[in-house]
């Protein structure tokens, strides 16, 4: 048996009269159920008041703008901390620091991916 | 400051056009009528925390709408059988609001009584919502070869009760 769609839709219904039947006696139901359920606004608000703080999706604790400033705000930490951690690392390897720059930078970038773990986990769930 | 959601617009859309069937579809598979809100609410509520809610206009989405209610009317039947040893039965098949059916309509949803609840809901999905054999197969979590052998045997069961219960077949028997 097939979903009756496309263009020998009628051909088939007529072949098939229970078939027929059972859309009209269903789609009798649904007629009476329009209007008869909440409003859309009114389940989006049930929704964002039923979900417990914390497990909330990302969109609806925060708006778009919201997710950019805090994405832009965490880029300017890590930017300083980076100059920061080098300038230091720089400051203990005195000698031949030239041929140790690419060093520093891939155990700072190892040290950041580390830290970035469990913070995107953490982030996920509550923004 | 909780928000309404950025795809609210979409999720509206979504809701609109799906509203009345799910609740039909409630309705008509549930046997306790006076939770039939409270199934349609949590089926909305449960799809918007779903990976599906940010989605409505996937087109998945409906189907996956349908399994989320199919799930809470089970859940409420083993909660409402649990009580049932304890309280007096519900009454089953509540009158339905609607025009007046003609005779076959009647005879339809006398044949329709008696098919089982899994036979009534896999004709729902089939010719209310016209799903394919493969979404049927994801809402009810039964295999596509089992929704084409199903819905045969349903169609078939409900064609021979149609016909048992005709006026004109009753008419020959006396």
């Amino acid at each position: 048996m097939t979903v009756f769609r496309g263009s020998n839709f009628g051909q088939r219904a007529r072949r098939d009269p229970v078939a027929a039947l059972l859309r009209e006696e269903f789609s009798r139901e649904v007629a009476a159920q329009r209007g008869q359920h909440p409003d859309a606004e009114m389940v989006l608000l049930m929704s964002a008041l039923d979900s417990p703080p914390g497990t909330a999706r990302n969109h609806v604790l925060l708006a778009d703008w919201s997710r950019a400033l805090a994405l832009g705000i965490l880029a300017t930490l890590v930017a300083m901390w980076w100059n920061d951690a080098k300038a230091l690392c720089e400051a203990l390897i005195p000698s031949g620091v030239g041929e140790w720059s690419w060093v520093i930078d891939l155990a700072l970038a190892g040290t950041l991916l580390a830290l970035s773990l469990p913070c995107t986990r953490m982030f996920g769930r509550t923004t | 400051m909780r928000q309404i959601p950025s795809g609210a617009d979409s999720f509206k859309r979504f809701y609109n056009a799906t509203a009345a069937p799910i609740r039909a579809y409630i309705l008509r598979h549930c046997s306790d009528r006076g939770a039939v809100d409270d199934i349609f609410q949590v089926t909305y509520l449960k799809f918007l925390r779903s990976r599906m809610g940010s989605k409505p206009g996937d087109p998945k989405a409906r189907a996956y709408l349908y399994r989320i209610a199919s799930n809470a009317i089970t859940d409420h039947g083993r909660v409402l059988q649990r009580r049932m040893r304890f309280e007096a039965p519900m009454p089953e098949n509540p009158s339905r609001p609607g025009q007046l059916p003609s005779v076959e309509g009647m005879a339809l949803r006398r044949a329709l009584r008696t098919l089982s609840k899994r036979e009534q809901q896999l004709l729902w999905l089939l010719y209310a919502e016209g799903f394919a054999h493969k979404e049927v197969a994801a809402v009810m979590k039964i295999s596509h070869a089992s929704v084409r052998v199903l819905a045969f045997r349903a169609r078939k069961k409900l064609a021979q009760r149609m016909a048992e219960g005709s006026p004109i077949a009753r008419g020959a028997e006396g």
